[in-house]
């Protein structure tokens, strides 16, 4: 039901306040789903914006990720109600920038993909280039909600210097879903279908400055024998994945959303008669539920639990003739797990302005093993978040977003257990190197402030927003963020 | 009704959950190397070391356990270049008895066959 | 309420396999260590065995623990962690090969071995080194010199033995022999023992306890007539005096004494065919070998004489003759042998072919006066050891300068 939008002097506009309350957002699993993504906002709302992202660690917390980078965006996104029942959204998005001194990592979507990936020593700079389109469209059939979405990223990266790497990526995925309401809930259903598609070369135009390539295959392992020279690959993939919901109508009551996925993405060199190296395998299910009351006063408790299976299956490779390589057998050498379990409270009013309070108290823990030689990491933390948010009326018409979150981060217990012996120094090196942050501890604080100023008779505003964010490592290196958003909204 | 569509639910993630990835966890099998002896010695007595490396990983891993002239070991199924030293006493065809440094080799050897792979490698004498 | 049923599943799951505390392997993990199987009597010493666990990179160190044991050489490790583990053993092995007692060193290591509670045996297999070649005659120089007036000069006369192995050995024990047949008259002796035996006219033996006279990989001893400075007599002579050891004879006869440098230790004389003093048959029609005496002097004057006869033809008459004065030594004692003769005059080789199907020279006819300073030298292969096919004709350079000859 759409409500006539008013600008009260004192209380902060309402528009505002429904697409940027962190109250509303913390319900972002819920629209996965594109028949309830229709039922998510009452307001419409539209933007365009320009943003510039900069980030810089000391030290690279993760070799593979680098130091940081400059991202530059612009991007388009609205949120339309067409009529009484149907709804459309869309995004358009362009960013340019630089990531800096990434090293042991040669391949975009490094989170991805990894340990899959090809990888080298020497690293460097790379320029980034990324497109994004996303549209969706929900109806409401009387009590049955449908909707259908997709969602495409294009995304380019290179490097200007030897080793040469380029990575081009094509990620498009489908959603559809339905939903139904009856007098007190609203349970949905929506499936997702994604094809992904990367194709990755290096290459050196220093013939003296050549370094081998090497085919990461877990933790460490080096699928040696293809090695030093094949510099082509391309990782074909997709998958599927399911989201469940349960919400109460009325504003108040218990909710609960699951989701189910199964991914994979298989490395195949492209040189060598496209021979399938190894196969990455990534099983989610996640589950959030809980209790939740909405009104002036609203809050919610809720437990949050993700629990992700990785397993990666190595081709062990028999002998040649004429560049036909035969499959002896296939192994799961690699297995991942990741757990990821929190309780959360939110709290907040909406009186003349608008603030919220969010307290979250978690537990997270990997673990990878590479089954032959041994090799194992593993660890386990504990980690606190405390967020405020607050929206105020500024003026006659502006409105003021100041938001603040500080996490802690504290590591229970850790471990790597390597072959040194057997490993190349430099690899033992890297390994070690990651493992010192990922046992380390941590303190993060984020601030934000927005200010939003309306142009004009119309529903026109024009906004800015100032970021910046700094992580504390107990291993004495930190980590800057700094974001910069114009915008105009209608 | 909503316990309906609880059970609904649970159906479809357990299906769900049953199309997940079987891990393969077929990893090892046992190697077999028999050492093809000439025709022309008779053994009395031999020994050796038996060196596998994954031509994947370039991992090595050796056995001085010798069955007759037969080596058995479990490898991870894979691809391995296979290098045996070792010593015989023998007698030839001439009745007297010699001892002997001999080596094998291949370059190539598939063990992924389950539960057993095999293969022959032939010797050669060294000279004395 | 389910949901946080599942929940706590998915976290037990996940937390039960917390191995984190290593697990003791209970029994002893032995290593059992093969010895090559040309080699005797072995013992072990100054052995050190370093286990080392691939992950944690721990490492575990044995020193001297090697024991000889019914089932061979066993060294044992208490109280090992399951686990991956990379070995190296170190030490000295003292053997006797075809006899010859020798020493080496040994090294050998092996990579990523599983120890655990169902495999706690390690064996390893000693190949570092073949000990193949032995002691083997690398030069005779039996010709002797001449003098500045032309004169025959034997007391020059020396043989050299080298260890062509790549392993220490010892060389006590080890006799010079000179065969009683001549390579230039092929009687038909009775009983016919050449096959496996050799008729000797002189036995001298390098004395020693076992280890004193060790001979390091492609070193070499001479053995000399006289280890003296035959320089001062004969210009066209040699300086013998770093000679390792010497013949010395005690002379019948007291116009010819024998000259003893008694810096260079004497050999043990066993038997000589002469009772005054010794030289080789200067014209080389004489086989000589060097073998590893396996008895005592006493009991081998005792049980090794010879007692044959031969046929000797003269103007068409066949005489009976009787081998005078000889004794024997087993074939199998034998390590190395060469067969000299001349051209002219070859009829047979006295050693069997197993120890020298050839035979090799220092001129070709009866009274070859060309012959004088020239020896036979063991040809180098191109692995820097001396060729030994056991065939001198192919194994030796003929008429060769003797290598003690200076100028």
């Amino acid at each position: 039901m759409m409500t006539s939008v008013s600008l009260a002097a004192a209380t902060p506009d309402s528009v505002l306040t429904e697409h940027q309350s962190v109250w509303r957002l913390q319900d972002t699993d819920t629209w996965k789903n594109p028949a309830l993504h229709g039922q998510a906002f009452k307001t419409d709302y539209t933007q365009l914006v320009l943003d510039l992202h900069y980030t810089d660690q000391t030290e690279a917390f993760v070799l593979q990720k680098g130091t940081g980078g400059t991202l530059y965006e612009i991007e388009a996104d609205t949120y339309l109600h067409l009529s009484d029942h149907s709804t459309v959204w869309g995004k358009a998005s362009y960013m340019t920038g630089k990531s800096r001194h990434i090293t042991w990592s040669s391949v975009s979507d490094y989170e991805l993909l990894e340990p899959y990936i090809l990888a080298d020593t020497l690293g460097g700079n790379t320029e980034r280039e990324r497109y994004v389109f996303e549209g969706g469209y929900a109806t409401r059939l009387n009590r049955l909600l449908l909707g259908g979405e997709m969602l495409f990223r294009a995304e380019h990266e290179y490097r200007t210097t030897d080793p040469r790497m380029r990575a081009i990526v094509t990620d498009l995925t489908l959603r559809t879903g339905a939903a139904y309401e009856t007098a007190t809930y609203r349970w949905g259903a929506a499936a997702e279908a994604n094809i992904y598609k990367q194709t990755d070369n290096v290459t050196f135009f220093r013939e003296t400055g050549v370094i081998p390539e090497f085919q990461m295959t877990g933790l460490g392992a080096v699928y040696v024998r293809f090695s030093g020279e094949v510099n082509n690959l391309y990782f074909n993939g997709g998958g599927t994945q399911l989201y469940l919901s349960t919400q109460p109508r009325n504003g108040r009551g218990l909710f609960a959303h699951i989701t189910v996925g199964e991914h994979r993405y298989e490395r195949i060199a492209a040189s060598l008669n496209s021979l399938p190296l190894t196969k990455l395998y990534r099983e989610e299910a996640k589950l959030q539920t809980g209790w939740w009351k909405d009104g002036k006063t609203h809050w919610a408790v809720y437990a949050d639990a993700q629990y992700t299976r990785r397993l990666g299956d190595e081709n062990m490779v028999g002998s040649s003739l004429s560049n036909n390589y035969p499959i002896l057998t296939t192994l799961t050498m690699y297995k991942n797990t990741l757990i990821d379990a929190s309780m959360n409270v939110v709290y907040g009013q909406r009186r003349h302005t608008d603030w919220h309070i969010a307290l979250k108290a978690g537990y997270t823990e990997n673990k990878e093993t590479y089954v032959e030689p041994e090799r194992r990491q593993e660890s386990r933390r504990l980690y606190g978040r405390l967020g405020a948010q607050h929206i105020a009326a500024v003026g006659h018409k502006g409105v003021l977003t100041c938001a603040l979150t500080a996490t802690c981060l504290r590591n229970l217990d850790s471990r790597l257990s390597i072959p040194v012996l057997n490993t190349e120094a430099a690899v033992v090196k890297m390994l070690n190197h990651n493992f010192r942050y990922l046992k380390a501890d941590y303190t993060v604080v984020d601030t934000q402030v927005r200010y939003d100023h309306p142009v004009g008779t119309g529903r026109m505003a024009l906004f800015g927003i100032v970021g910046g964010g700094v992580t504390f490592c107990s291993e004495g290196e930190q980590e800057q963020q700094l974001t910069m958003t114009l915008g105009i909204s209608f | 009704m909503k316990k309906r569509l609880n059970r609904y639910t649970l159906i479809l993630l357990t299906a769900v959950l049953a199309g997940c990835h079987q891990e393969l966890t077929d990893y090892h099998t046992v190697a077999r190397v028999t050492l093809g002896l000439p025709d022309t010695i008779n053994v009395i007595r031999i020994q050796g070391t038996m060196t596998l490396q994954s031509l994947n990983t370039t991992t090595t891993t050796s056995t001085a356990d010798m069955n007759g002239h037969t080596f058995e070991t479990t490898v991870l199924r894979g691809a391995y270049k296979v290098d045996v030293n070792g010593m015989v006493r023998y007698t030839g065809q001439d009745g007297a008895t010699r001892t002997r440094h001999y080596r094998a080799h291949t370059d190539y050897t598939p063990f992924a066959d389950k539960p057993l792979s095999e293969a022959v490698l032939p010797i050669t004498l060294l000279e004395e | 309420m389910w949901s946080l049923a599942l929940l706590s599943l998915g976290l037990s799951v996940t937390s039960c396999d917390s191995d984190d505390d290593p697990v003791i392997i209970n029994d002893p993990v032995t290593l059992s260590l093969e010895m090559p199987l040309n080699l005797e009597n072995v013992e072990v010493t100054n052995s050190n065995i370093t286990l080392t666990n691939v992950n944690a990179n721990q490492t575990r160190v044995l020193v001297n623990a090697i024991q000889k044991t019914a089932n061979g050489f066993v060294a044992t490790f208490n109280e090992v962690e399951e686990g991956t583990y990379d070995l190296h053993a170190t030490g000295e092995l003292a053997f006797t090969i075809n006899g010859v007692a020798g020493t080496s060193k040994f090294e050998v290591s092996q990579e990523n071995i599983t120890l655990s509670r169902t495999a706690t045996a390690m064996k390893v297999t000693i190949n570092t080194f073949t000990a193949k070649g032995g002691f083997v005659i690398s030069e005779v120089f039996f010709t002797g010199t001449t003098t500045p007036e032309g004169k025959q000069y034997s007391n020059d006369q020396y043989v050299i033995i080298t260890n062509n192995s790549d392993v220490t050995l010892y060389a006590d024990s080890i006799a010079f022999l000179e065969s009683s047949f001549l390579t230039v008259n092929n009687y038909e002796y009775v009983p016919d023992i050449s096959k496996d035996t050799m008729a000797v006219a002189a036995v001298y033996m390098i004395p020693g306890n076992g280890t004193s006279v060790p001979v390091e990989p492609g070193k070499s001893i001479t053995l000399a007539v006289n280890a003296i400075n035959h320089l001062e007599g004969n210009a066209n002579s040699i300086d013998l005096r770093d000679a390792d050891f010497e013949f010395y004879d005690i002379s019948s006869n007291p116009n010819y004494n024998d000259v003893d440098n008694t810096n260079v230790p004497n050999l043990d004389k066993w038997f000589c065919y002469t009772a005054s003093l010794f030289s080789m048959h200067n014209r080389g029609f004489k086989s000589m070998a060097i073998a590893k005496m396996k008895e005592t002097k006493d009991n081998w004057l005792e049980k090794y004489a010879y007692n044959g006869k031969y046929i000797q033809e003269f103007n068409g008459t066949a005489y009976d003759m009787e081998v005078s004065k000889t004794y024997k030594v087993p074939m199998s004692w034998v390590i190395d042998g060469i067969n000299l003769s001349v051209e002219e005059e070859w009829q047979w080789n006295v050693l069997p072919a197993n120890i020298d199907s050839g035979w090799t020279y220092c001129g070709k006819t009866l009274n070859d006066k060309t012959r004088y300073g020239k020896a036979v030298i063991r040809k180098t292969g191109s692995d820097g050891k001396y060729v030994d096919t056991n065939n001198s004709t192919n194994d030796f350079i003929p008429e060769a300068k003797p290598s003690k000859i200076q100028n």
